[in-house]
């Protein structure tokens, strides 16, 4: 969904300029897309420091790159500046977080589906920050899987693993999201 | 139900912003002239790859059509050596001549022909006309058929020429863009590669009195026949507005011609190749064109040095054009075109001599540089 929205050509203006090297451009380009794009990247990766890495290496990527964009209309140039952030920041889990992956047993179903708790009175800063206790792998799934809207097969081909455990590992990274929600929400509760 | 999960956190999260992060501009800044010196960088590898190709396009049906002219060479080399030999027996005038034919150029003989080929001016385009009209040599008859004899070849040779070259000028599967009009262009062309539009021979027949004061009139037939010229070249055309346009640059042209020679009923075959290098000046006057087609025309003249000898040749040049837009970058084009090509005071037989009004075909690559 775009965030941005233009008036007549403007988005494709941008593109040309950024195209032709224009640096203003480049600034311009970053008032309108960079929150959108550093929250993309923050739901990804837990660090700060590593989201400010990572959203760097993003917009050289970005930059480096706009020649080879093409412009298909309104939003796309937020869709394809989105889709290097959510790469960059795969590129940065693969590296950092190989052997910090805990080892997942695919056929085990430890536990049972929970109904999933109301998230109405979470922030949205708030639910990113859950998000960010996930396990890395846990997390990435399902980032993947509910915002980029990725089936398993696409995920275990963009992150090496079975299908089979891309599966497995959003039903891990729902059970353990509905404990984080419902402690939050009880701990709430009690402050109440 | 398990969907129900992911709608509520994917809209949760839908609006979601975060404060980014402080950005090294200095590096943002570099990647972004990087990233315009890469595009440039493509489209000029873009623009070498296609040039490539096609000077690949025209150096096989360069190399087809010599290696087809080439294939009657050693027939060529043998009759010339019986020639000479019987000749020399027989008459010592007659030798000099055609070992003069052999080089392609000769200085005080071939101006004697010239003067006797236009004063006993027949016909310049059918063999048929090579049998003497007037005569009171012995050997007509055995002239006449050897005469014959060679025209096949040249027939042979023309549709052997012909069928390569015409298949080499394959149009590629390009991205169809729109017409985008720019300030300078530069074009690689060919032209007279499998076009036939014309028939080029040309024969004559002469008298030659004897030379070195031998008593025995000799009768020479001299039957040219003069293959279309290739033109390979590259030039840049300037528009100055919506409808003119200046265009010159360097073309190089190779006219080839096969010389027959009969002279006491022997016959003598000489290729005769001559290269020009030459500077086009022509004004283009665009007169329609859509999204994808251009239709214009173009008139100017072309001064032509010939590689080795002192003529210089010049030419008024006239052309009609259809252009296709390939992509914004490329386009084809093809140009019917007339020629005349003024004397160049030189006594060697040419197309351009012998034909001062001749039809051309070009066809051509253009791409836009601004």
């Amino acid at each position: 969904m775009p965030q941005v929205f233009f008036i007549g050509d403007e988005e494709q203006c941008l593109v040309k300029r950024l195209q032709e090297g224009d640096k203003t451009a480049a600034r311009k380009f970053y008032s309108l897309y960079a929150d959108v794009l550093a929250g993309i990247c923050a739901r990804y990766i837990a660090d700060e420091e590593d989201v400010k890495d990572v959203f760097q290496n993003a917009l050289v990527h970005i930059f480096s790159h706009i020649s080879d964009f093409k412009y298909r209309g309104v939003g796309s140039l937020e869709a394809w500046a989105a889709k290097v952030v959510v790469n960059e920041s795969l590129k940065f889990l693969r590296k950092q977080e190989r052997h910090k992956m805990l080892p997942i047993d695919d056929d085990v179903f430890d536990e049972m589906a929970e109904e999933f708790p109301s998230i109405t009175d979470i922030s949205p800063e708030t639910f990113r920050q859950m998000l960010n206790r996930l396990p890395a792998g846990y997390r990435t799934v399902l980032n993947l899987y509910v915002f980029e809207g990725k089936s398993h097969q696409e995920i275990a081909s963009l992150l090496g693993i079975r299908k089979e455990s891309s599966a497995s590992q959003l039903h891990r990274a729902k059970n353990m999201l509905i404990k984080i929600i419902k402690k939050y929400n009880d701990d709430n509760l009690q402050r109440l | 139900m398990s969907e129900q999960w992911i709608q509520q956190v994917q809209q949760k999260m839908a609006g979601y912003r975060k404060s980014a992060p402080e950005v090294s501009w200095e590096e943002l800044d570099q990647a972004l002239a990087a990233s315009k010196n890469h595009k440039t960088h493509r489209l000029w590898l873009k623009r070498m790859a296609v040039a490539a190709v096609l000077l690949l396009v025209v150096s096989i049906g360069y190399w087809s059509f010599l290696h087809n002219n080439d294939a009657h060479s050693p027939q060529t080399a043998s009759t010339t050596v019986n020639q000479t030999r019987t000749v020399d027996v027989h008459h010592e005038g007659a030798h000099d001549l055609s070992q003069h034919q052999n080089q392609g150029e000769s200085p005080v003989q071939q101006k004697t022909l010239a003067q006797k080929y236009n004063m006993l001016e027949t016909s310049a385009s059918e063999p048929e006309t090579v049998i003497p009209v007037s005569t009171v040599n012995n050997d007509v008859e055995n002239a006449a058929p050897v005469e014959e004899e060679e025209r096949p070849h040249a027939v042979e040779k023309k549709a052997m020429s012909e069928e390569p070259t015409r298949s080499a000028v394959s149009p590629a599967v390009f991205h169809q863009q729109k017409f985008a009009e720019s300030r300078l262009t530069a074009q690689v062309y060919m032209s007279g590669i499998g076009t036939r539009l014309q028939s080029s021979s040309g024969s004559q027949s002469f008298l030659i009195e004897s030379i070195k004061g031998s008593t025995q009139t000799t009768r020479v037939d001299q039957y040219v026949h003069h293959r279309q010229p290739v033109r390979l070249g590259f030039s840049l055309r300037l528009r100055l507005n919506d409808r003119w346009s200046v265009e010159s640059g360097l073309s190089y042209s190779r006219l080839s011609s096969d010389i027959t020679t009969t002279a006491n009923g022997r016959t003598t075959v000489t290729q005769q190749r001559l290269d020009y290098i030459g500077i086009p000046l022509n004004i283009g006057y665009n007169l329609w064109n859509n999204h994808d087609f251009s239709f214009y025309v173009t008139a100017g003249t072309m001064t032509e040095k010939r590689l080795g000898a002192s003529p210089w040749q010049l030419s008024l040049n006239g052309a009609a054009g259809a252009e296709y837009k390939l992509t914004n970058r490329f386009s084809l084009y093809a140009e019917p075109g007339l020629s005349y090509y003024f004397s160049d005071g030189s006594s060697t037989p040419t197309i351009y001599q012998d034909h001062p009004l001749n039809f051309n075909l070009s066809f051509g690559l253009r791409f836009n540089l601004k």
